[in-house]
């Protein structure tokens, strides 16, 4: 019986065998093939402008000039001041879920949280542009000009026009997008701790914010830079929120009030009005800026946690 | 059989009864902890987990808990320093004497009774800091204390549980560096280190080899002439090796509790001798 069984059993090995290396190896190809078309559509900008495209702070498509140096700045920027602000948030929000709420409030928060990661991003956008911007104008802006202007070192940026888009609003729409990502990862992190180590901790007399603090914190350190850094690798790409709200000027300001562009959003914009090879290649090359940008970054990410 | 363990004589007796009937009455055996009528239970409305337990700890000694899984060993334990309010659904009724205090009342500080009876778990839990840290990460919490003078304890708690010689030279290495026995070891220096007045040990040698084993059992009867020893094991060889006093639990109740040595040889009761004889368990 059993004899008669292998031949046919290691055929059917093979095949399977076959069938998934084929879907490994296509993914493989369909990578490759991104960064060539890329590079073979951006070839026009790239060998114009050279290696120097990326560090060029001028966007005249009316004289076929370009580099990407305020696009990427805008990205930059942006996905800092939204990790800056869902970090703390989310990590303090996992920590009130994981470990101090009760069973009845952290359910419908979680679930609610979960929601929140599975609205598109159109709706982020229009939200922001409709509700959060002329809110955000009229409440913060006009507070910071009056008051946070004087400041040394931080004050200009928040010097410009209090017209609810630019930089800030962008970082600040990223940050309500990237949040229950971070939140739910690093909550799914602290529910990994097994009870005993809580009760170790409590056991040698430990208020909750020292157990929290210096036993469970550390011991979740990997999960929660990774989560932060699936923050940023969302928020760098995130394309049609941003394109709403952060005003599509390329320009590097100091200000964060300002307009300004991301790489994503520049795309999106200028793509349709794109009408010379030259702008149509800048944008490609745009596209591949944005990829090895983000494949740099989660490189980081991986050394990062490889080392620890 | 649930009459019989019911009336069984350790159960439904008082404590100076048991202490007269078995001989304990002299001066140097002082109850440090006393536990009357406890019982607990899981949920609210549940059935109890633990049934009207009265036992004596006593002073400077080791009590072991043994008896079948599920029997309420662990629950009994993790009710004496109050390690179960950390789930809201659970709850003990009774009292628990502590230097003549109950334990159980509300307004109890937790943290302080915490550091006065300290506990050690089945799996070594070191804390993700260094082992030096891992010591003082109590201490801090209790405060008084100069730096010089967490130094002190530091190394003498280490040199009790026998740890200092490994770690004497990478005091700021990560605990999870050490092997499975010095961690546990680690936990016990970290218990002492409060100098607590009980310590509770959750089946502290279940997850290590017979070498560390040995250790750790060293360790105990050495403690004992220090502090009060409560310890859960499945191991009855262990239990007759480093207790001086044995309590049979079963179903939530505790069948008999005497010397170690009567409980081993001479049960009164015969649920205790059957277990004792390996026919069930």
């Amino acid at each position: 019986m059993l004899l008669t069984a292998m031949p046919s059993a290691i055929k059917g090995d093979s095949i399977f065998y076959r069938l998934s290396f084929t879907s490994a190896i296509l993914i493989f190809l369909v990578l490759i093939g991104i960064i060539l078309s890329l590079i073979d559509g951006g070839w026009l900008a790239l060998s114009e402008f050279g290696p120097g495209f990326v560090f060029r702070n001028v966007w005249d498509p009316v004289n076929s000039e370009f580099g990407a140096a305020s696009a990427i700045y805008g990205t930059l920027v942006s996905s800092l001041i939204a990790i800056v602000i869902a970090i703390p948030v989310g990590l303090g929000t996992a920590i009130f879920l994981a470990e101090l709420a009760p069973d009845w409030i952290s359910r419908p928060v979680s679930m609610a949280i979960e929601l929140l990661a599975a609205v598109p991003s159109i709706i982020y956008g229009m939200w922001g542009l409709f509700v959060f911007a002329p809110w955000f104008s009229e409440g913060f802006q006009f507070w910071a000009l009056e008051n946070l202007v004087g400041l040394p070192l931080i004050g200009h940026w928040f010097d410009g026009p209090p017209i609810g888009i630019g930089l800030m609003t962008a970082g600040i729409i990223l940050s309500f997008m990237i949040l229950p990502i971070i939140t739910a990862l690093t909550r799914d992190a602290l529910k990994t701790i097994p009870n005993v180590v809580r009760e170790a901790a409590y056991g040698v007399g430990a208020t909750p914010y020292e157990v929290i603090t210096r036993v469970l914190l550390p011991s979740i350190k990997n999960a929660a830079v990774g989560a932060g850094i699936l923050g940023l690798g969302r928020a760098l790409g995130e394309t049609m929120a941003v394109a709403f709200v952060i005003g599509g000027a390329n320009r590097i300001e100091t200000s964060l009030f300002m307009p300004a562009s991301s790489i994503s959003s520049t795309i999106a914009q200028q793509f349709n009005e794109a009408t010379n090879e030259m702008h149509i290649s800048a944008l490609i090359s745009l596209g591949l800026v944005l990829f090895v940008l983000t494949f740099i970054v989660m490189g980081a990410a991986r050394l990062l946690l490889r080392k620890r | 059989m649930n009459m019989n363990i019911a009336t069984a004589p350790a159960a439904t007796e008082s404590l100076s009864q048991i202490k007269t009937e078995t001989g304990l009455t002299d001066d140097l055996l002082q109850p440090r902890m006393e536990i009357n009528d406890l019982s607990f239970f899981y949920s609210k409305g549940s059935e109890p987990a633990l049934k009207n337990i009265n036992m004596p700890i006593y002073n400077n000694k080791v009590t072991a808990l043994i008896g079948p899984s599920g029997c309420g060993k662990s629950t009994l334990l993790r009710t004496m320093n109050r390690i179960f309010d950390l789930y809201g659904s659970q709850s003990a009724e009774g009292e628990i004497l502590l230097d003549n205090e109950n334990i159980l009342q509300r307004g109890v500080d937790l943290n302080e009774l915490r550091s006065k009876v300290g506990m050690v778990f089945q799996k070594p839990t070191p804390f993700p800091m260094s082992i030096y840290d891992n010591i003082t990460y109590g201490l801090k919490m209790k405060g008084g204390l100069s730096k010089p003078e967490m130094a002190i304890r530091v190394r003498k708690a280490l040199k009790r549980a026998h740890l200092w010689k490994e770690v004497k030279d990478k005091l700021n290495a990560d605990a999870s560096s050490l092997s499975g026995g010095q961690q546990q070891r680690l936990c016990i220096a970290r218990t002492i280190a409060l100098e607590p007045e009980v310590i509770l040990m959750d089946e502290p040698t279940s997850a290590l080899d017979p070498l560390a084993t040995s250790a750790i059992e060293e360790l105990i009867t050495e403690l004992r002439q220090k502090y009060t020893i409560v310890i859960v094991t499945h191991n009855m060889q262990q239990a007759m090796r480093i207790s001086d006093y044995t309590g049979f639990m079963y179903l939530g109740e505790l069948i008999e509790f005497d010397k170690t040595g009567k409980i081993f040889k001479d049960a009164d009761n015969q649920k205790t001798r059957d277990y004792i004889a390996g026919d069930f368990g």
